[in-house]
């Protein structure tokens, strides 16, 4: 790197330092014979301590999810949030999904990280330095005391490796049915009350969890509510209606069984970890 | 000891840990012997063996209900006969699985009934009766039931090829599958229903 590139740098972390000073700087450097990233790494610390910016913000690549591979390395992404999930972790603010054109990465916001605001499912965001690391082979990222996230105006196309299964619905997993969730981060409660925000008045909301096995393997397969009611014809409003009328949540998941069980689909999905999120019905027999 | 550390279970991780619901007709399974556990797990999953080799721990069979009745004995038990075109699987759902079991007290015979479920030997002298302890059981249609019987004639098929039974024995197999084939090349000439 030189110094313009450092000096770009910094102007990317909105800290305007001009060239010539990063050159005193690395000439200092000079006589000790010191390895050229180590002077550059040098300098641009004593540059972001003198701005009061942390380091990492110089760091940062704007990458494609597709993209990513190697693990602790600083990332700046602009993607959708795919999915949110259901998260039981006291150190963990939200789990889920963000994607971009080229791929779905599973993404953690730690409680720590304090981020001032919570992510939405379909909304697009900056997310500036986020963290990767790997779990069993698989790349994801994650919100840090380090990371900013900021909602972005633009629609990013979320577009995941989507592959296409055929097979018959042989399971269909708790939890799925009607559910509430937090109003404000999107939880799925558990007997009332939000993980992070205790006894709150949930939201409905329609999923499928379910097994689809085509006599070689079989894959956990999610629906959200708009691939539920193609599926079933049940809405999210006609399943209120019916837990209602039973004063008894479960009927929902009584009559998705009995729609799902035992046929068989063609979906086209986004894998997730060992999942695969249907993004498309293509065909039901 | 032994070395034996090498026993092919730990697959991929990512891999979604389940057992795969086989694909047999009711001749084959028919004829299946229980497979001996390898340790003491008791966690370890019971599988059974048909003549061409296959081992199967779950199954999932569509065909036609054609019996349904309570045979509790002191302990709660719904039986099943679902016919394939080259038999029948017998069905059972007890205490343990109330909505398989729900599924079967609710049937109207005949009809066509999707079941997913894990196979099962019993001993008796000599004799072997397998049988399949239903997880799900649902009400489907022809067109499954159709579904089904030509994807099991490709697997069976398939698994004849690749099966070290002897040639007799894989001659006998690919009669059952020219049966299955018979009846849904007959079932065909119903006109397909519009989507
Ligand atoms: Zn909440």
């Amino acid at each position: 790197m030189n110094s313009n590139e450092i000096s770009e740098k910094f102007r990317n972390a909105g800290v305007t330092v001009a060239p010539d000073r990063i050159e005193k700087l690395m000439e200092n450097y000079k006589k000790f014979s010191v390895p050229q990233n180590e002077v550059e790494r040098t300098v641009m610390r004593t540059l972001a301590n003198e701005n009061g910016i942390d380091i990492t913000a110089l760091y940062t690549k704007t990458v494609k999810i597709g993209d990513l591979k190697s693990e602790d390395e600083w990332v700046t992404l602009m993607a959708k949030v795919v999915q949110l999930w259901d998260n039981d972790h006291e150190a963990v603010s939200q789990v889920g999904l963000i994607g971009d054109e080229t791929g779905i990465v599973k993404i953690t916001v730690w409680k720590k990280a304090e981020i001032p605001l919570l992510l939405e499912e379909g909304k697009s965001y900056l997310f500036k330095n986020l963290v990767t690391n790997k779990y069993l082979d698989r790349i994801q990222v994650a919100a840090t005391p380090n990371t900013e996230i900021e909602e972005i105006k633009e629609d990013i196309q979320a577009k995941g490796k989507e592959v296409t299964l055929s097979g018959a619905i042989v399971d269909v997993i708790n939890g799925s049915g009607l559910i509430k969730r937090c109003p404000e981060c999107k939880r799925a409660l558990v007997k009332g009350a939000c993980g992070n925000h205790g006894k709150v008045e949930g939201i409905y909301d329609l999923r499928l969890k379910a097994v689809l096995d085509d006599g070689k393997a079989a894959y956990s397969i999610l629906a959200q509510a708009e691939i539920v009611t193609k599926l079933t014809g049940i809405t999210v409003d006609k399943a209120k209606e019916m837990a209602t009328e039973a004063l008894d949540q479960s009927v929902v998941n009584v009559e998705i069984v009995k729609k799902v069980i035992g046929r068989y689909f063609t979906f086209k999905c986004a894998p997730i970890d060992t999942n695969y999120l249907v993004k498309e019905i293509i065909e039901v027999i | 000891m032994a070395e034996n550390a090498n026993t092919n279970t730990s697959s991929n991780p990512q891999k979604f840990e389940r057992e795969t619901a086989k694909r047999v007709f009711a001749h084959e399974f028919k004829g299946a012997v229980p497979v001996e556990k390898l340790g003491n797990d008791q966690f370890e999953p019971a599988y059974v063996q048909t003549a061409l080799g296959e081992k199967i721990n779950r199954v999932f069979v569509v065909g036609v209900a054609t019996e349904a009745e309570d045979v509790s004995n002191g302990e709660v038990m719904m039986r099943m006969r679902v016919a394939d075109p080259t038999g029948v699987f017998i069905v059972y759902a007890g205490q343990y699985q109330p909505e398989a079991r729900d599924a079967i007290m609710n049937l109207r015979v005949p009809a066509f009934v999707a079941v997913v479920g894990k196979a099962h030997t019993y001993a008796k002298g000599e004799q072997v009766y397998t049988s399949i302890r239903a997880e799900n059981v649902n009400v489907v249609d022809e067109k499954t039931r159709d579904r089904w019987v030509k994807e099991t004639i490709e697997i069976t098929r398939e698994r004849i090829k690749n099966s070290k039974a002897s040639d007799d024995t894989k001659k006998s197999y690919e009669g059952m599958v020219e049966t299955a084939q018979k009846a849904v090349s007959a079932n065909s000439t119903t006109p397909p229903a519009e989507k």
